[in-house]
């Protein structure tokens, strides 16, 4: 088991280094100067623009600019953003509350919606209640995070205004009431997705023989779904909602800016429009990472569940 | 008996949440009066060296007060100062307040007078208004309240620079002991403003209350506290307004003033803006080096069609003066009369035939259109040209860049190997610093602009252009420097090096409730809520 862990994580370091090179020189592929972009484009001295060079690290070649942010990642500095001449940091540590808070909540409602309703909807398979929830699971499956908040935003303002329509709390129980139509958006497509996956799943274990055993031997309908078939369709849907919270810090970039959230998505998007490669490359390394993570953490997750895996 | 008590756990959820949103949104929660202002993103930072765009402007005209400001008119009156002369053409003195505080108590003092404007040309602090000081020779205290300021050369547009951003006050005990920090969300900044910086979280809001310390006591506002909340998706802006979620809107999308103007609650006032929109080509490259080819593009336009189907009411359609009136503050009536003389665009096929016919490139050409992605209606504009311009076989590809590479190249900072500006065509937008025509004509024609930095983005160059307009900078007399000005238009109207389609309107959506009081909304420079009233 150490040997593939090991295995995985030196995969992950190559793959990480790799990766913050590519970003490093994707974003610098546009045309644009950064001294501009800091000054808003504004007519300078030669002295300030200097001052300006020296502030950002512009003055060292493209090389020595890598080396001085990925050597300052592992120090907690990221550089310094041409929009808000801040450090990125320091942004960071104000915008991932609100993310993490988002998808945690998205993800709490994934796990105590899609999986009861996909379990169900299996246990009452071809029923009406089966066919109702299908239906709606198709709806919002086909339904992006960004219109299904618009639509709650404009049913929970106009119609039943009981929650606001944009930014955030001063903590995060007042925080609860502004990121629950965000949380619903983020959370609606994959609590669909995650339910057919369930309700699949908990289909084919409940043909398997040994539910017929369990059957056999009489024991009660609610024991065989919940505590047999259950436990064995758990390992699927583990994974998909383990890659769910990652998928989930990219799909917020839309959902934040509908309900002006001040999290790490709408940041990566302002800044990807206003060409602040600071924030760009250190907010995208960094949403790599975390999902290299989670997909490190589902390998070694099916490595204990499975030992097969292992061998391979 | 669960099922119950489910359901009765959700629905005290849900009436936790509305009672929660009651209160929190509400104009006077705890009898506190609480102005809820959109921005469009958040301020660059919370000090008068990087107030240059709506949303820092919106939030450091509250803070911070400039030594001079507008009228109505956009003509100029003394604020923090009691008044300002030109002793001769290169020397500018002011007579400074003697009874203005900072909203900690202490009077502010004519050394933070001059270390306010000096700073604009500390480079290690990279001001933005440090272009404004190019030719500033000293700043000196020449009496107990009087501030003398030398050029090195005359320069007749001095006297707005102190209205800006750049003759705002702030204090110099507070800049000293946060050096490095000033103007950032963990300590802001002290000015002698209305309002004192409370709080910035960064993406979400921008909280300020008022000070209670505040000098001018002919102010009439009754707002406790200011919360100016960053908004940018066009439908969360509307349906803030229309649930009253927000108050003030002055940054919203021109595609939104249909939707609000049929608001019951919202009120929309607009104005004759200080912008223009415009086609700008570079007449350093070929075929646009060529008049007949600028013209042949001017007269294949259907201006009308572009109004009708995209502008409408959110512009003024642009005529052959690149600016607007709003710029007219010195002889207004002899502009107004330039303008009826020379009348606008012309949509004229056969005439656009016939000076493409006279060019080198009879048979039509390809070229590429720059337009910002941010600006989606320059894009539908661009759009709309692109259509016009397949009559004369000339094939326009726009490409659409973010607005920081649009700035790079308008900018004049990306060349192309022969060291001329790298495009064909840019569609973008100018605003004007000031109300007066220099304001544009000078940043936007002169060839002393269209370097790095410079903002002559058709890369225009006239000798005779150039000499008149460098005449008008140094000539103080309103009259003479007039009529160099109108010389000089009468040569650029008939190169047409840019082509201007709209003359920006500005627009302000405000809740019912609330009165603006006297504040000239038509110069960014001059936000200020000292007189907006709550009248729920």
């Amino acid at each position: 088991m150490f040997r593939y862990v090991s295995k995985r994580v030196i995969q992950l370091v190559i793959v990480f280094f790799i990766v913050s090179i590519l970003i490093f020189a994707v974003v610098r592929m546009t045309p644009l100067d950064p001294i501009a972009s800091i000054s808003k484009g504004k007519a300078m001295s030669e002295e300030t623009r200097l001052a300006l060079m020296r502030e950002y690290d512009l003055d060292k070649s493209w090389a020595g600019q890598y080396f001085s942010w990925i050597g300052g990642l592992f120090r907690g500095d990221l550089g310094k953003s041409f929009q808000y001449r801040e450090a990125v940091s320091d942004l960071l540590s104000v915008r991932y509350k609100t993310s993490v808070q988002l998808v945690a909540m998205s993800t709490v409602m994934i796990v105590f919606l899609a999986i009861p309703l996909g379990v169900i909807s299996a246990a009452h398979k071809n029923s009406l209640l089966d066919q109702t929830l299908t239906v709606t699971s198709l709806v919002f499956v086909s339904s992006p995070p960004f219109f299904t908040g618009i639509l709650l935003m404009l049913l929970f303002t106009m119609v039943w205004p009981i929650f606001p329509t944009f930014g955030t709390g001063s903590d995060f129980w007042s925080n609860m009431k502004y990121l629950f139509l965000p949380s619903v958006s983020l959370a609606a497509v994959r609590i669909a997705l995650s339910m057919r996956i369930t309700r699949s799943n908990m289909v084919e274990q409940l043909q398997a023989p040994y539910i017929q055993t369990a059957t056999a031997k009489g024991l009660s309908r609610r024991t065989i779904v919940y505590k047999h078939a259950l436990k064995n369709a758990a390992i699927p849907i583990m994974t998909v909602t383990a890659l769910d919270i990652s998928g989930m810090l990219g799909g917020s970039v839309l959902v934040e800016k509908v309900f002006s959230l001040n999290g790490v998505g709408s940041l990566l998007a302002d800044s990807i429009t206003k060409s602040d490669y600071p924030v760009t490359q250190s907010i995208t390394l960094i949403m790599v990472l975390v999902f290299m993570l989670c997909n490190l953490f589902v390998d070694i997750m099916y490595g204990i569940i499975d030992p097969r895996v292992r061998l391979d | 008996m669960k099922k119950i008590l489910c359901v009765c756990l959700i629905i005290a959820m849900l009436a936790s949440f509305a009672a929660c949103s009651s209160t929190d949104n509400g104009k006077a929660s705890d009898e506190k009066v609480v102005l809820n202002v959109h921005m469009n993103g958040d301020p660059v930072a919370i000090d008068p060296a990087f107030a240059y765009d709506n949303a820092s402007s919106l939030v450091v005209n509250q803070i911070t007060e400039s030594l001079l400001t507008h009228n109505p008119d956009n003509t100029l009156k003394p604020n923090l100062c009691k008044s300002f002369e030109a002793t001769d053409p290169c020397t500018y003195v002011y007579q400074i307040r003697d009874d203005v505080t900072f909203s900690d108590g202490t009077p502010m003092t004519m050394d933070d007078v001059i270390y306010s404007i000096q700073r604009h040309l500390d480079a290690d602090l990279g001001s933005y208004m440090n272009w404004f000081f190019a030719n500033v020779t000293s700043v000196e205290a020449t009496g107990e309240w009087e501030m003398t300021i030398k050029l090195a050369e005359p320069q007749a547009t001095w006297q707005y620079v102190l209205a800006t951003s750049a003759g705002m006050i702030v204090q110099k005990k507070f800049c000293e002991e946060h050096a490095g920090d000033v103007g950032t969300a963990s300590v802001g900044i002290i000015g002698t403003g209305p309002f004192v910086f409370e709080k910035w979280e960064n993406g979400s809001k921008v909280i300020l209350k008022k000070n209670e310390n505040y000098w001018d006591k002919t102010a009439k506002t009754n707002v406790d506290e200011i919360i100016f909340s960053i908004i940018s998706d066009d439908t969360t802006i509307a349906t803030a307004l229309k649930s009253g979620q927000v108050d003030f809107s002055w940054d919203f999308s021109s595609k939104l003033v249909e939707t609000i103007q049929g608001f019951e609650n919202v009120e929309l006032k607009s104005w004759s803006g200080m912008g223009i929109e415009y086609l700008a080509f570079n007449n350093m490259r070929k075929p646009f080096d060529e008049v007949n080819v600028r013209k042949a593009i001017a007269y294949a336009i259907d201006l009308d069609s572009i109004f009708d189907n995209v502008i409408k009411d959110s512009g003024i359609k642009g005529d052959l003066l690149p600016m607007t009136d709003s710029l007219f503050t010195i002889e207004a009536d002899r502009w107004k009369q330039y303008v009826a003389e020379h009348g606008g665009h012309v949509y004229d096929l056969d005439k656009a035939k016939e000076y493409l016919a006279a060019s080198s490139v009879p048979n039509g050409f390809d070229f590429t259109m720059y337009v910002s992605q941010a600006r989606s209606q320059a894009y539908d504009v661009a759009l709309v040209i692109q259509q016009n311009l397949k009559a004369l076989n000339i094939n326009a590809e726009i490409v659409t860049l973010t607005q920081d590479e649009v700035y790079a190249y308008q900018f004049g900072n990306i060349l192309d190997a022969d060291g001329i500006r790298d495009y064909d065509c840019l569609v973008t937008t100018w605003g004007a610093d000031y109300p007066d025509p220099s304001a544009n004509l000078d940043p936007l024609f002169n060839i002393a602009n269209i370097g790095a930095g410079g903002y002559n983005c058709a890369a225009y160059s006239n000798d005779e252009v150039d000499s008149l307009l460098n005449k008008a900078v140094t000539t103080t007399d309103e009259s003479e420097r007039m009529d160099l000005l109108f010389r000089a238009c009468d040569i650029i109207v008939a190169d047409e090096p840019y082509y201007v389609y709209n003359y920006t309107k500005g627009f302000a959506a405000f809740n019912k409730n609330w009165t603006l009081g006297d504040m000239n909304i038509t110069c960014a420079w001059d936000w200020n809520f000292k007189d907006v009233v709550y009248n729920g």
